[in-house]
Formats: structure tokens, C-alpha cells, sequence
């Protein structure tokens, strides 16, 4: 039986051992003594106490459970991956995404405790991220995904790494946004066009490399500044008003406006505002983008230029002097003045084009507008209007006597010679005047009526001025219809050929034909040729009008021989115009060798005094053209001055005795003489004979008779279309 | 509004100042929990400092001690 004292000591013990678990000091002996002891029931006050701490600690144990559910659930929702890994490198615990984007969609429990190279693909890539795991961001790219990784050590009580910690988010579209942003850095800088953008008070936040090169400006110069260093300080401030309105109603501005250059230059761009807005509506910026268009401009304002001036001279050209003499005409009305109109045509310039060549020509015609640039006064305009035909047009009080002075002058002043590629060249002019208003009252009868009276000056003898008057010769204005005429058919083709046969009377047969031109259309029945020819040698038109007829003839030739007529050749006139055509002889070789035709079956006729004017030209010509055989005959012969030495040294085939003897052969014995002398001296020569204009059986036995069996003439045919000689030479001999 | 019980064991050794807190304690857990007690012991036993606060703590409740001149409150409430 334990003692009473053994008892409470076990007791005191008891409760000792109790406070101790429960984490507090034992008692001091002194702090309970035995008579307190059983009264105070220390067991049952420390049992009770007991219980609570044991209450308390579940409710804590409860709590931190609900708790580390929340940060499980939290931790598994969450937008980024989560691994937390020991020191060793082992999984120890990682959230729901993470086991898709790192682990291959594994389960937790399957990595829990694995080193992280055996279960993570990029765990290797990823070492050094681990290892430092300093809080540092890196950017890494994991099969495709851009992710941010950011690596932390955790540290236990006693400040030792216990587990690192590794968070990744995914940044793929963060990172595409970064390369869109990239691009359009990228598109922003390198533009051609200036793109400025301002804030909500007008200031200027950013603008592309564009802009400093358009203005001039640098990049420091422009941040910070508004747009209005840009102002050339041209526009009224309506301008703007009406620049502001529109961009607050529409939200844009569209339009060509000028900005002053950082030098000072003016610089006309194209140029679109834009507003920018925010969600709310509210004005956040401006965008401006702007084109520089002063080449553009440039370019316009010469292509206007070019349209109204004359390239070449730099004058003004018809289209601008028309405008001019209109307005002028009108002022004229209104004010009650006078105007007078010097239509200026230089004399034998297409003479100095055809024989120097075209770059003469054009230098000759700048060197002329020269001369009558200074010679015109400064309120007068001077005009081109082509070719070789200026025009002045005096304003204020321009009397007939003012005109003819100038134009005085200007005969004067072409009388010394223009030096054009170290040649004089001396050039006359004819000049016509009109006044208004006694010769006109409108634009087209003024220029008109000048354009006649510069005629009659030149029909005058040239280097003179004319006077228009009412009574200027029909003859004159006939002339102008004429040749106007003449050049549209030449244009538009209103001629055609007819042909008269020659026959051979000893071998029986048609053997050639002349081609011999007709205007059908022609005004006042300037049908034939005598009617319009030498107008056409005058302007020089019989050059186009003679390529065309060789042409035509050439290509009925080539038909007739396809279709079996048997002719020898075809003979064309040729006039002087034509022979002194520098590229005569290669153009009329060009065109046989076009036409198929041969050369021997071509024939040129040219008359005597055509041949003797320059008998170097013609034997060199003639001698070109005999290399192909061409046939050469001399018309009319024995009506012009025909020297016996040249006819020597010209290669000639055939004569063609004029009309005018054959038509007295028979009741004149001289012309009958001299028929029968120019045959002989043609046999003599070894030429060949034909007599043109037979009209009578008498005169082609008498012909025979003397020795001319070749003819050619109404008794036969006259001359005819193409189809219509085919059927005569087919049935020649007509049977008696 | 709370009710406050003293307790005051200055000059007194016995019986133990952590004994007696407890038992007070004990007798009022469910008000000084809800806060509508608490209770304030003073005493000039310093090893009470100690005692009762390390204790009161592991059965979740919260204390705290002053001091001044030699003798020592320590007030123990509920409440989270």
C-alpha cells in the first residue's frame, strides 16, 4: 500500500508530465501543495484544458484541409502551368496544365517522384532555367508553343533549398501580336509615303522616316511640335475651317495641299487625315499620310506646256494662239480696238528641207521664231502654226500702218542670212495683214483672209507683204480651194490612173501603155492633169501624189502579167519635183522591187527641159536607174531646149515625138521635116521613136513611112481604167 | 459589450497562477470563445508570462501581456 506522500508525488509527477505535452513548464514545487491539491483537482482542470488544445487542433487540421483544397483547385485552374520539383530534380507535385503542356498529358501520379529527364521532353532544354531559378524571365519555344518560364527556389525553416518552383505561361499570342506589331514597325518606317501621327492637343508622337525626307524635318525636330510648322502661311484661315469641319463630320480629309519645307521650299502633297478614336468615342489621335507630288505637278504643268507651244520653237502653238486671238477679239469688241493679224509664211523653206535634210530645217525654223521673237514687241504674241507659217498678233490700237511697219521690219530683217550648222541660208518671207475689224470680225474669217493675202503676197514675187482687200483675183482664191482640195485628196485618195496603149505597128501588138493620172472629184473640173500638176510640183505634193501613181501603175502591171498580157512596159511621168528628190532613185527602186514587177518593164518619162537642167543629177540618176533596167524616155521631145551633147551622155531608150508635129505632119512640110530629121537623129543616137497624139489613118502611114512605126493616140484608144486596156490589148488588131 | 474577469493573484504562490487561469478558463471557454468574455490575470509570478499565454494559445486562444512595474496582466480573448 503506497504512502500517502508517494501518492501525491506520483500525482505532482502526473500532472507534470501533462503540462509538458501540452507545452508548458512543469509546476514549482511551491506552486501547489498537498492540501490545495485534491481540493483544486489540478488532473481534471488540465483534462479539461487537454481537450481543448485536442479541439482546437482539429478545427485547425479541418481548416488547413478546406484550405489546401482551395489552393488545389486554384492551383489546377490556373492559366499557367505549375512544377514544383525537390532538390534532386524529381517531380513532386504539378497542376493540371502542366501535364498537358510538359508531360505529355501523363497522369500526376505518374511523374510524382520521377526525375524531370524521364518524364519531360524539354526538361534538358530547361536546366539552365532550372538550375538559376533566380525569378528571371525566359522565353522559350516548346514544340511550337511560346511560353514564358520563370524558375524560384523555396527555402525551408532552416533557410536550405528545399524545392524549386517553375511557372509557364503561354505566350504564343502575345508573341504573334509581337510580330504583327514587327511588321507593321517594319511597313511604318519603310513607306514611301510620310505618315505622321498626332495626339488629342495636336502633337506630333511619331512620324516615319517619309516625313523627313518629304520636309526636311528630323525626327527630334517634328516630336513634340504640332503640324503647323508645316504651314507655308498661304491658306486664309477659311481653309482651315473648312478643313476641320469636314475632318469632325467625316472623320477624314482628302485633298492636295502645299507644306513649306524646313528650307523654305513650297511642296504640293497629297495628303489624307484620319481621326483616331478609343472605344468610348473619344479623339485619341490623327493619323496623316502624305505623298509628295511635285513631280507630278511638275510634269503636269509641262505636258500643259507642251499641249500649247510648239515643241520645236517653244512658241505658242495653234491651239494656244487660237485661244489667245479670241479672247483678244472679244476684248476688241467690248473696248471698241483694233487688232491686226501678220500671217508670216517663209518663202522656199521646203526647197532648204527637201535638199539640206529635215534637221536643217528644224534648226533654220528655231533660229527664224529667234529672229521674230525680237523683232515682235512684248505686248504682241508671236505664234507657230506648223510647218513654216508664223503669225503675230498686235493688240492695242493696231492700225494697218503699225502692221505694215512690222511687217517691214520683218522682209528687212530676212534679208540677212540665218547661220544654220555653218551654212547662210537666205530665206525670205511673204507676209499677209489683216485688220480688225474692216477684214474680219472673227477668229477663222481673220485668219483666213490673212492666209489669202499671204498668198497673193507670194503669187506678188515673195519677200513682200500684202494687204487683204475684197478684191484679191478669183484666180487667188481659187488656187487656195485648189490646193486645199489637192492635199485632202492626196490624204484621203481621190485619184485615179487611166492608161493609153503605145503600139508597135510592125509586130502588130499593143507592147506598152502610159499611166496618165485623174481627179474624178476635183473641184471646177480640174479633172486632168494639166489642171492640177503643176500646183502639186509648186507645194510639192507631186512627191506623195508620184509614189502613189507608180505605185498604182506598178501594181496594174504586176496584174496584167499574172493575167497573161503580154506588154513590155508600163511608162510613168516623172516630174522635176520628183527627180530632185535627194531619195528618189532608192524610193522608186524600193517600190518596183516591192511590186514584183520587173525593172525593165518600167518606163520614166521626162521632159527635155527637165533632163537639161542639171544633166549631172539626171545622168547619175538615170544611170541608178538604168542598173535596173529601167526604161528612159524623153517626152515631148522637140519642144524644149535639148542640147545634142547631152543627149549623148544620157542613157536614154525611147523619144517621144510631140503631138504638136504629128498634128500638122500632113499639111506641113517643115513639120514633116522635122519629124523625119528627129527620127533619123534618134536611129542615129540608137534611140527608139514614138509618136504621141495620132489621130488619123493619114498621119500613122505617114509616120510609117519616115520610119516611126511606134504610136501612140486617140486613133487607137484614148487612155482608160486598167480592166478596159486588158480587153483592148486583148483584142488588138481589131479586124479590119 | 464584454465581460471582463479579473482575475488578481498577486503575492501569491499557491496555488499555481497557471492552475487557476486554466480552471477560470475552463469554466468560461464557450463566452471568452465567442467573445463576449475575456478574461485579465494579474499577478507578479513572472514564469506566468509564460505559462499561460503557451498555453491558452494550444487551445486556440489568443493572448496578451503587459507589464508594469513588477507586476504582470495577461489578457486572454477568443475571436479568430
Amino acid at each position: 500500500m503506497p504512502s500517502k506522500k508517494a501518492a501525491f508525488d506520483y500525482i505532482r509527477a502526473k500532472i507534470d508530465q501533462l503540462l509538458t505535452v501540452m507545452g508548458t513548464l512543469p509546476l514549482r514545487p511551491e506552486e501547489l501543495d498537498d492540501e490545495t491539491l485534491v481540493e483544486l483537482d489540478p488532473i481534471g482542470i488540465i483534462a479539461d484544458a487537454f481537450q481543448q488544445v485536442i479541439s482546437h487542433l482539429n478545427e485547425t487540421n479541418h481548416r488547413l484541409s478546406l484550405a489546401t483544397d482551395e489552393i488545389r483547385a486554384f492551383f489546377d485552374t490556373l492559366g499557367a502551368a505549375v512544377v514544383v520539383l525537390d532538390r534532386d530534380d524529381r517531380i513532386d507535385d504539378c497542376n493540371r496544365r502542366a501535364l498537358d503542356w510538359l508531360f505529355d498529358g501523363a497522369e500526376r501520379a505518374q511523374i510524382v517522384g520521377r526525375p524531370a529527364n524521364e518524364v519531360c521532353c524539354h526538361a534538358d532544354a530547361l536546366i539552365g532555367v532550372r538550375t538559376a531559378a533566380d525569378g528571371a524571365c525566359h522565353d522559350v519555344n516548346l514544340h511550337g508553343q511560346d511560353m514564358q518560364v520563370v524558375a524560384s527556389k523555396v527555402f525551408d525553416e532552416a533557410g536550405q533549398h528545399a524545392k524549386t518552383v517553375m511557372l509557364f505561361t503561354d505566350i504564343t499570342r502575345q508573341k504573334e501580336n509581337e510580330r504583327h506589331l514587327q511588321l507593321y514597325a517594319e511597313i511604318f518606317s519603310h513607306v514611301g509615303e510620310g505618315i505622321l501621327i498626332t495626339d488629342a492637343d495636336n502633337r506630333i508622337v511619331e512620324v516615319n522616316a517619309a516625313v523627313s525626307r518629304i520636309t526636311g524635318y528630323g525626327r527630334e525636330e517634328l516630336i513634340g511640335a504640332t503640324p503647323s510648322i508645316l504651314n507655308p502661311g498661304l491658306y486664309e484661315p477659311s481653309f482651315f475651317e473648312a478643313f476641320w469641319r469636314e475632318l469632325r463630320q467625316s472623320g477624314h480629309w482628302h485633298g492636295e495641299i502645299f507644306d513649306r519645307t524646313r528650307d523654305g521650299r513650297i511642296l504640293p502633297l497629297l495628303q489624307t487625315v484620319s481621326e483616331v478614336r478609343d472605344a468610348h468615342g473619344v479623339l485619341t489621335h490623327h493619323i496623316s499620310v502624305m505623298t509628295d507630288i511635285s513631280s507630278i505637278k511638275e510634269t503636269q504643268s509641262r505636258l500643259d506646256f507642251l499641249a500649247h507651244h510648239d515643241v520645236l520653237t517653244e512658241l505658242p502653238n495653234r491651239l494656244l494662239f487660237s485661244d489667245r486671238l479670241h479672247h483678244v477679239i472679244e476684248r476688241a469688241q467690248r473696248e471698241s480696238d483694233a487688232i491686226a493679224l501678220l500671217f508670216i509664211d517663209l518663202d522656199h523653206f521646203k526647197n532648204i528641207n527637201d535638199s539640206l535634210g529635215h534637221q536643217v530645217g528644224d534648226q533654220l525654223l528655231i533660229e527664224v521664231a529667234q529672229r521674230l521673237r525680237s523683232l515682235v514687241r512684248g505686248s504682241d504674241t508671236l505664234a507657230r502654226l506648223g510647218g513654216d507659217e508664223f503669225v503675230v498678233l498686235m493688240e492695242n490700237r493696231a492700225t494697218h500702218a503699225a502692221a505694215a511697219s512690222l511687217a517691214d521690219k520683218v522682209v528687212a530683217a530676212f534679208k540677212q542670212p540665218f547661220l544654220v550648222n555653218g551654212i547662210d541660208l537666205f530665206v525670205g518671207c511673204s507676209i499677209g495683214i489683216t485688220v480688225y475689224p474692216e477684214d474680219g470680225t472673227d477668229a477663222v474669217t481673220l485668219l483666213k483672209n490673212a492666209d489669202t493675202a499671204m498668198y497673193r503676197a507670194k503669187e506678188a514675187g515673195r519677200d513682200g507683204h500684202v494687204r487683204y482687200s475684197a478684191e484679191l483675183s478669183e484666180a487667188t482664191r481659187s488656187k487656195i480651194e485648189l490646193d486645199h482640195a489637192l492635199r485632202a485628196a492626196v490624204r484621203d485618195g481621190g485619184f485615179v490612173l487611166h492608161y493609153q496603149p503605145i503600139v508597135d505597128l510592125t509586130r502588130g501588138k499593143v507592147i506598152a501603155c502610159e499611166a496618165l493620172v485623174r481627179w474624178p472629184d476635183a473641184p471646177a473640173g480640174a479633172h486632168m492633169p494639166d489642171s492640177f500638176i503643176p500646183l502639186a510640183e509648186e507645194t510639192r505634193l507631186i512627191v506623195p501624189l508620184g509614189d502613189w501613181i507608180l505605185g498604182e501603175a506598178l501594181a496594174s502591171m504586176r496584174a496584167w502579167n499574172a493575167s497573161g498580157l503580154d506588154l513590155d512596159y508600163i511608162s510613168v511621168n516623172i516630174s522635176a519635183v520628183q527627180l530632185a528628190q535627194p531619195d528618189f532613185p532608192d524610193r522608186l527602186i524600193a517600190l518596183l522591187q516591192e511590186s514584183g514587177v520587173p525593172g525593165r518593164q518600167l518606163q520614166i518619162e521626162l521632159t527635155e527641159n527637165v533632163l537639161m537642167r542639171d544633166i549631172e543629177l539626171c545622168t547619175w540618176v538615170l544611170m541608178h536607174l538604168r542598173e535596173h533596167g529601167i526604161r528612159v524616155a524623153i517626152d515631148d521631145f522637140g519642144t524644149g531646149y535639148s542640147s545634142l551633147s547631152y543627149l549623148k551622155q544620157l542613157p536614154i531608150d525611147n523619144l517621144k515625138i510631140d503631138r504638136s508635129f504629128v498634128r500638122d505632119i500632113l499639111g506641113d512640110a517643115n513639120d514633116r521635116a522635122i519629124a523625119a530629121a528627129v527620127i533619123g537623129l534618134a536611129r542615129t543616137l540608137g534611140l527608139d521613136t514614138i509618136a504621141e497624139g495620132i489621130e488619123s489613118r493619114e498621119q500613122q502611114e505617114l509616120l510609117a513611112q519616115i520610119g516611126c512605126d511606134k504610136v501612140q493616140g486617140y486613133l487607137y484608144s484614148k487612155p482608160v481604167p486598167a480592166d478596159a486596156l486588158a480587153i483592148f490589148v486583148a483584142g488588138y488588131p481589131v479586124p479590119a | 459589450m464584454t465581460q471582463i474577469i479579473d482575475i488578481d493573484i498577486r503575492g501569491q504562490i499557491c496555488p499555481s497562477c497557471l492552475l487557476l487561469t486554466l480552471k477560470e478558463l475552463n469554466r468560461n471557454s464557450v463566452a471568452v470563445r465567442a467573445g463576449s468574455a475575456e478574461i485579465v490575470v494579474t499577478t507578479d509570478d513572472r514564469q506566468a508570462t509564460a505559462t499561460i499565454p503557451a498555453t491558452a494559445d494550444r487551445m486556440g486562444f489568443r493572448t496578451e501581456v503587459d507589464q508594469a512595474d513588477g507586476i504582470y496582466r495577461i489578457r486572454i480573448f477568443g475571436g479568430s
